[in-house]
């Protein structure tokens, strides 16, 4: 009995302790956040423009934000590294992760006290509710249009439409050069297809976003065969059919982590990848998972000097 | 009342006073973990409503209803173990090792191929499916482990347990293969053992289960010290053996099968939390079944603060905090038990 | 005339195991002709497409099934002889969690080992957990009892497993190490048999020594005593041989149970107790179930591969149910 009870007394005084030491240094987080007196916690009333304090829960709907030159106070961060995107990493610093957008971290939202707040609604939608608790909330649907039309809406909610129209204007204007140069490099009626090389599967990417429209809309190339049958992001394919898309060029993505990494070196090694076509032409072009597979402004715009680098040579 | 009878119930007060202080502190000092720090004053400012807005929104819509689904499964699961163990007179009985938990996982997966979403309000109706699950896995394992002649078998039991669990697993594995990555991925922390339930809609769907059956347990106290003693005994004190073992064991199935249907697949609390509780306060079970779901609380909620704190940025399953602790402790018994 | 009836049984197993081996060659997410398959194994060529899809991707993946089967039946047929346990499996005594165990660590602090080592690493993970478990046994008052060694080895199980998923979510590795939970075949290749033939056949070619001392033990050390045996040196040595077989097959495929288990009970129906006679037997026969399981988890949804443990689970679970409950009066 006694012994419970001295276990019990530590036990508690442990958890004063700790509780005690770490609630201190944290008080003063939400009000370093604040920019300016003008935002105290009692103010709700939204501002409108580009001095807005925007909350993204949405990693495209972030990058469509800094395509227009403003950096939201709080983003959530990509699934799959556990961090914001790469590509994109520099122009986040002061930026405040949300957790990932399938787990958000809604603690951390509130205390940012944003003016508005950003969704998409393929991933959030069901929550709205609880984000209108917190602020303003503007729902978005990737799926309606291409990122041109996600970008000018944005573009519309912070004022930037300007903006929003010069970089929709710059960026086909560099797809037009590089669609000469790509035609310069692999000839007429080239087919091409794209891959991802993950540690469990071998992926090729359909017509649908992220990679579909960009290739086969943006840069206007043909799919290899059977790529146009692939109505979705992805279809999982055998190594064994791999020959049978006969494509011209192939562009790859190897995933992060060793085991992608492993995978891709024995698929090279292989004498069925040495005999592809694209393989003897030498026109395998390696890209970054970042930032091809973000469909958004930047993402997109990225990939397009990513290529321009790749085909200028 | 004699002497012995009054020292006891003395004892059984004190550990009960202490345990509900833990329980207290622990679920305090859950509730002051998260992203935004609130001081222990601002937690208890704000629960008796003296908080300010944004406090409030913390306290009441994300931190509360993950807590009290923990609350509520910890104390299922210590108190499904408790029933288990009683009715099979065998100290290594356990939810997660007879594979009622895979049986669970079973009914999950066949929930979520139906209903494609675990939003809202159909939530309500996912226990009833976990229950499922798990009943069919029970009348596998009863089937399976009864001997004519000797009854169900403590050892056979536990065999039949683990095969079925691995069985089931491998069934729902393929089911999952078919749905969508989300929901595979979803279906895989489930089964490690992750608290989801985040939303009252959650807790309105597991409340009602624990209300009615831990009470209804309690009730059955006087039945389940006769269990132990044997089925002649209990038939000779004029309880209608077979009837109650099996309202006993359905009740054991659907408080584990409820439980880890909101926080995942967590083993080895049914295991500790009776073992724990029979040494405090001695075998009877009017006095342990308090003990062990107070214990089982604690276990959880400390496992789950433990899991989404320590191990910063990434929150690890509570489940696999009690597996940590909890395994070496079945092993440390198993080694124990002649 | 017990001759006979082994020779028969074996040369119909080593007929079914090349059957289905072909079989498997044949089937795959390309269709390919039978005298394609034919003409690519006595006369290969290079430039081929069809060719290249048989020699590089799907020949080695047969092979190695069939190797890891009988490493895997080998080494279950060791254990339950000399343990006198028919619960026992590889899967069952902690070698695969062992071993998934410390891949978890190996992937979390050293990322970047060449296969040869990870071999060695998942190879000590794997004596790890099988020296645990028997120290835990034979600390135990009762002594080790074959459904006390089977629970101590899951709960065990379920401990590391628990520990490797900890590790693989801290550190961020779900992604590598989903393939050593489920278990596969499709990263096997020439290099990996280069490693793996030399080592499973060198082993492999030990065990019928072991099979006379097996026999004799298997009906009681005191028999086996009488007969002259070293008991527990044959006892070390067959079980040092099946962690060996059992290890290495893990660091290649990941964990897959049940056919240790599964395999050598078949045997023993067939020939009897003589393990000179079921040892060589299993082999061809786990051969078999892990080559049509292989081929199984291709062709059910393709082509994405099922993984292969849930494959051999439905074998194998129905089959220890019915072991377990025809186990009474042991304990």
């Amino acid at each position: 009995m006694k012994k419970l009870m001295i276990t019990a007394m530590s036990i508690l005084s442990l958890l004063t302790v700790a509780a005690c030491g770490q609630s201190a240094p944290q008080q003063s987080a939400p009000a370093q956040n604040a920019p300016a007196a003008s935002a105290p916690a009692t103010t709700k009333t939204p501002k409108s423009g580009a001095d807005q304090k925007i909350a993204s829960m949405s990693i495209h709907l972030t990058n469509n934000l800094l395509a227009l030159g403003i950096t939201p106070v709080g983003s959530v961060i990509g699934g799959d590294v556990k961090a914001f995107l790469p590509h994109v990493a520099d122009r986040l610093k002061d930026t405040k992760p949300l957790g990932v957008v399938t787990d958000p971290d809604m603690e951390a939202v509130l205390a940012l006290k944003p003016d508005v707040i950003y969704l998409d609604e393929a991933y959030s939608g069901k929550d709205v509710a609880k984000f209108e608790k917190i602020a303003p909330t503007h729902v978005f649907n990737l799926d309606e249009g291409t990122w041109r039309d996600t970008l000018k809406k944005t573009g519309a909610l912070v004022k930037r439409e300007a903006e929003a129209e010069t970089f929709i204007a710059d960026y086909e204007e560099q797809t037009k050069r590089v669609k000469g140069l790509i035609h310069d490099k692999l000839g007429d009626g080239a087919k091409v297809m794209a891959i991802r090389v993950t540690a469990k599967e071998l992926r090729v990417f359909g017509m649908k976003r992220p990679m579909g429209p960009i290739l086969f809309e943006d840069l206007g190339l043909q799919p290899a065969n059977g790529v146009e049958k692939i109505d979705k992001a992805y279809a999982v394919i055998s190594q064994e059919v791999l020959p049978d898309f006969d494509a011209d060029a192939i562009f790859v993505v190897v995933n992060a982590g060793d085991e992608a990494k492993k995978v891709y070196d024995q698929l090279q090694a292989n004498p069925l990848w040495q005999g592809l076509t694209a393989v003897k032409k030498n026109q395998i072009y390696i890209i970054g998972a970042q930032p091809w597979l973000d469909y958004s402004a930047i993402g997109n715009k990225m990939a397009m000097d990513e290529a321009e680098a790749f085909f200028k040579k | 009342m004699n002497q012995q009878e009054i020292a006891r119930k003395k004892r059984v007060m004190h550990v009960g006073i202490w345990l509900i202080l833990i329980c207290v502190c622990v679920i305090l000092y859950s509730l002051h973990t998260g992203s935004i720090r609130l001081s222990p004053y601002e937690v208890l400012r704000t629960l008796v409503g003296l908080g300010s807005e944004d406090d409030s929104l913390v306290l009441f819509e994300y931190r509360l209803p993950r807590i009290v689904i923990t609350i509520l499964a910890g104390m299922g699961l210590g108190i499904s173990g408790a029933i288990l163990q009683g009715l099979y007179r065998n100290s290594l009985a356990d939810p997660g090792v007879l594979g009622l938990h895979a049986g669970a996982a079973f009914g999950l997966v066949v929930f979520v191929s139906f209903f494609r979403s675990l939003e809202g309000m159909i939530s309500l109706v996912l226990p009833l499916f976990t229950f499922a699950g798990a009943v069919l896995v029970a009348v596998l394992i009863v089937l399976l482990a009864y001997d004519r002649h000797k009854g169900v078998l403590p050892i056979r039991l536990i065999l039949v347990g683990i095969a079925l669990a691995a069985g089931f697993s491998a069934i729902t594995l393929f089911l999952s293969l078919r749905l969508d990555e989300g929901t595979y991925a979803f279906a895989a922390r489930w089964l490690a053992g992750n608290v989801w339930g985040r939303e009252w809609a959650n807790v309105l769907a597991l409340l009602p289960w624990i209300v009615l059956l831990v009470p209804y347990t309690w009730l059955q106290s006087k039945v389940l010290d006769a269990l132990m003693l044997g089925d002649e005994v209990a038939t000779g004190i004029g309880a209608p053996v077979q009837r109650k073992r099996f309202l006993l064991m359905g009740t054991a199935v659907a408080l584990a099968s409820v439980s880890v249907s909101m926080a995942g697949g967590v083993g080895f609390i049914g295991l500790a939390a009776p073992h724990l509780a029979r040494r405090l306060v001695g075998p009877l079970h009017q006095y342990m079944l308090p003990i062990a779901g107070m214990i089982g609380v604690v276990i959880l909620v400390a496992a789950d603060t433990i899991g989404r704190s320590i191990f910063q940025p990434n929150a690890i399953p509570a489940g696999v905090v009690v597996a940590a602790v909890g395994a070496p402790y079945f092993l440390y018994l198993l080694a124990k038990t002649k | 005339m017990k001759g006979t009836v082994f020779s028969t049984v074996f040369l119909l197993t080593v007929a079914a195991l090349l059957m289905s081996m072909f079989l498997a060659i044949s089937y795959g997410a390309k269709e390919i002709t039978l005298s394609t398959v034919w003409t690519t194994l006595i006369n290969y060529d290079p430039s081929d497409t069809s060719h290249q899809i048989i020699h590089e991707l799907r020949l080695p993946r047969v092979l190695g099934a069939a190797l890891i089967g009988a490493a895997f039946a080998v080494a279950g047929a060791l254990m339950q002889g000399v343990t006198r346990n028919p619960l026992a499996d590889a899967g069952i005594l902690g070698v695969n969690a062992g071993a998934t165990f410390v891949v978890a660590l190996s992937f979390a602090f050293f990322p970047n080992l060449p296969y040869s080592w990870l071999m060695v690493v998942s190879f000590l993970g794997a004596v790890m957990g099988t020296v645990f478990i028997f120290l835990l046994g034979s600390s135990t008052p009762g002594g080790l009892t074959p459904l006390r060694l089977t629970v101590a080895g899951s709960v065990v199980a379920a401990l590391l497993h628990s520990l490797s998923s900890g590790i693989a979510i801290y550190f961020e590795l779900s992604q590598d190490l989903a393939f050593w939970y489920a278990g596969g075949l499709a990263g096997i290749k020439w290099m990996h048999l280069k490693w793996l033939t030399p080592v499973v056949l060198l082993t492999l070619l030990w065990t019928p020594l072991l099979g006379r001392s097996i026999s004799a033990m298997a009906l009681g050390n005191d028999v086996a005593s009488n007969l002259g045996i070293k008991t527990k040196r044959v006892q070390v040595i067959a079980i040092i041989v099946s962690v060996i077989l059992a290890g290495v097959s893990v660091s290649a495929v990941g964990s897959i149970g049940f056919v240790g288990l599964v395999i050598p009970h078949m045997a023993r129906k067939l020939v009897g107790v003589d393990y000179r006679l079921i040892v060589p037997l299993s082999a061809v026969m786990g051969a078999v179930l892990l080559v049509l399981a292989d081929l199984g988890a291709r062709m059910v949804n393709p082509p994405k591969e099922l993984a292969i443990s849930v494959m051999v689970a439905m074998v194998g679970v129905p089959f220890f149910l019915y072991l377990a409950r025809r186990e009474r009066g042991s304990y």
